[in-house]
């Protein structure tokens, strides 16, 4: 557990980066850190390692004060993420992660038989290991970035705007192999992001911070997207909130049964004259109707949340949508007027 | 050429001779100017202080550097240390300032990261910031050899200057032999460690031409 007591940074011309900081991260959580730029985010998780030295107040490790740990010792124990990866660019991919172990006191062998592990569980490719930085991708070289923090198996995981500097798809191919990642680690993880969307999938807890280093809010996702505490965290939360919100509600929604499907294997919508043709894995392909055709989505997955109901009903121009299993493969209909229906129901939501 | 095969322990006494007068100071300069580099980064005002007392005493005059050293530090006029002391502050005054733009080269979040990894900030400097500035570093300590090379010579004016002597003495009586001989082996061993000091960083930044090739 981290606990931020009166934590303030005042610089010595007398700004405010951080301004009595009280917080409390559970062991285990992943606590994201959002907020525009210059709102003291980086600089309050800087703290936590030491890497900037509060002017007023402590920061708890587990009970014991940071400011009594060596500096050293304490880095050693907190896996450290930079935006941009922040790699050493004169070693290769896996003498970067071994070099995690090294300064621990690993063995030269043992350090790179472990950092190969560390590569493996992030999901670089074998043949990757021996290039150096350069010769990587922005994204292979963030997983080997998040490799090296991970190595040691530090309890605490700090992440800063890691993933900022790649493309949106690599950047959301990173976030989903770190939510992956998350069921298999027991890291406390500190994540610091101005992209709010980003917080919301991430996060067990978000931590909004606002101008001048002070917390606006601390809640669960679904709490800042449905009672946001202020106009700044509804600001900051932007449009589209009560949509985004409908992805934290599931609900059990009536499935209509597939027909038999056509002589060419397309499966006949309900109730029109709209058709869905399915690749060989049952997946669904295209929508078609009489010489109008348009390419199908992945549809709804059953079980997940009314925003991807809402969201497949809507994008389907049959106005019913295919729900998927786990497999991507098509299962049943949900007709657009079903989703309506359960968001008309007073289930708790705002 | 006849002298010097004529003459071949002489000119192999006179090249250890030059050889270890120019290689001295440029060992002593880097050894100096690496730690006074890395100090100097944080300290602002002693930074630009020490860059413009840099640039002055590269002006100074060496024979004149020659001549007052003995003064200064009480030794004989012709003892080699004053020429290892002038060529050793010449050679500090040009690294320290290319030990400061090398380090300045090293990007903040690989210095970041190996903070945050648990580096000390000696071991950082001698594990990350150093190999990453050898790329800069190396162009200017090959000038600073080359340069300790051909002030030499002008030692052999006080009586001390390696391949240098063969000037002064070839021209006191008017044998051009022996200048020859001295510019080929001056030529030689300003080639010789050019080419070694440039092969050593070649293989300590294969980093850097993997960049090359990929790019």
């Amino acid at each position: 557990m981290i606990e931020f007591e009166g934590v303030s940074k005042t610089y010595p011309d007398g700004t405010a980066a951080v301004d009595g900081l009280d917080l409390r991260i559970d062991s285990g959580s992943l606590t994201v850190f959002v907020g525009p730029s210059g709102c003291g985010k980086t600089t309050s998780m800087r703290m936590i390692n030491r890497m900037v030295e509060p002017t007023a107040g402590r920061i708890l490790m587990d009970g014991q004060d940071t400011a009594q740990i060596p500096t050293v010792k304490l880095r050693q124990s907190m896996g450290y993420v930079l935006q941009g990866a922040g790699l050493f660019p004169h070693r290769t991919a896996i003498d970067n992660v071994a070099t995690t172990l090294r300064l621990a006191g690993a063995s030269k062998a043992d350090a790179r038989r472990r950092a190969g592990d560390a590569l493996r569980l992030v999901r670089l490719r074998p043949e990757l290991d021996d290039r150096f930085p350069s010769q990587l991708s922005g994204g292979q070289q963030q997983r080997v970035g998040v490799a090296r923090a991970l190595v040691a198996d530090p309890p605490v995981l700090l992440m800063d705007e890691p993933f900022s500097a790649v493309d949106p798809v690599v950047r959301a191919e990173l976030q989903g192999e770190l939510l992956r990642l998350r069921g298999t680690l027991s890291q406390t993880i500190v994540f610091v992001t101005h992209d709010i969307d980003e917080a919301l999938l991430l996060g067990d807890r978000i931590v909004v911070f606002g101008p001048g280093g002070t917390v606006h809010q601390c809640a669960e996702p679904q709490t800042i997207l449905e009672r946001p505490a202020d106009a700044f965290v509804a600001q900051m939360v932007g449009r589209d909130r009560g949509f985004r919100a409908l992805g934290f509600h599931v609900e059990d929604l009536p499935v209509l049964p597939l027909g038999d499907p056509g002589a060419d294997g397309a499966l006949e919508v309900p109730g029109g004259s709209w058709r869905l043709t399915v690749d060989d894995a049952g997946r669904p392909l295209t929508w078609e109707n009489g010489v109008t055709r348009t390419p199908a989505g992945d549809g709804h997955a059953a079980g997940s949340s009314l925003r991807s109901a809402l969201d497949a009903a809507l994008s389907s121009p049959a106005g019913t949508a295919a729900v998927v299993d786990d497999a991507g493969r098509v299962v049943g209909w949900l007709q657009r007027s079903a989703v309506l229906t359960a968001l008309e129901a007073p289930a708790g939501r705002p | 050429m006849n002298w010097m095969f004529a003459n071949p322990d002489e000119f192999a006494a006179l090249f250890a001779e030059h050889t270890a007068l120019s290689l001295l100071p440029t060992l002593i300069g880097l050894v100096a100017a690496v730690p006074l580099g890395a100090a100097l980064r944080g300290l602002p005002r002693a930074r630009a202080i020490a860059v413009v007392v840099a640039g002055i005493v590269f002006t100074i005059p060496s024979l004149a550097l020659f001549v007052v050293i003995p003064g200064l530090i009480g030794t004989r006029i012709l003892d080699p240390v004053n020429v290892v002391i002038a060529l050793s502050m010449y050679s500090l005054a040009l690294l320290v300032r290319s030990v400061l733009d090398a380090l300045d080269g090293v990007p903040p979040a690989v210095r970041d990261a190996a903070r945050a990894m648990g580096y000390s900030s000696l071991r950082r400097i001698v594990a990350v910031d150093l190999p990453v500035a050898v790329p800069v570093l190396v162009p200017a300590l090959r000038v600073v050899a080359v340069t300790n090379v051909s002030l030499v010579s002008v030692g052999a004016v006080i009586g001390i200057g390696g391949l240098g002597r063969l000037f002064t003495a070839g021209y006191q009586r008017s044998y051009p032999d022996q200048i020859v001989a001295g510019i080929i082996g001056t030529v030689v061993l300003a080639l010789l460690i050019d080419r070694l000091l440039a092969l050593a960083g070649w293989s300590l930044t294969r980093w850097q031409r993997v960049t090359e090739a990929a790019a």
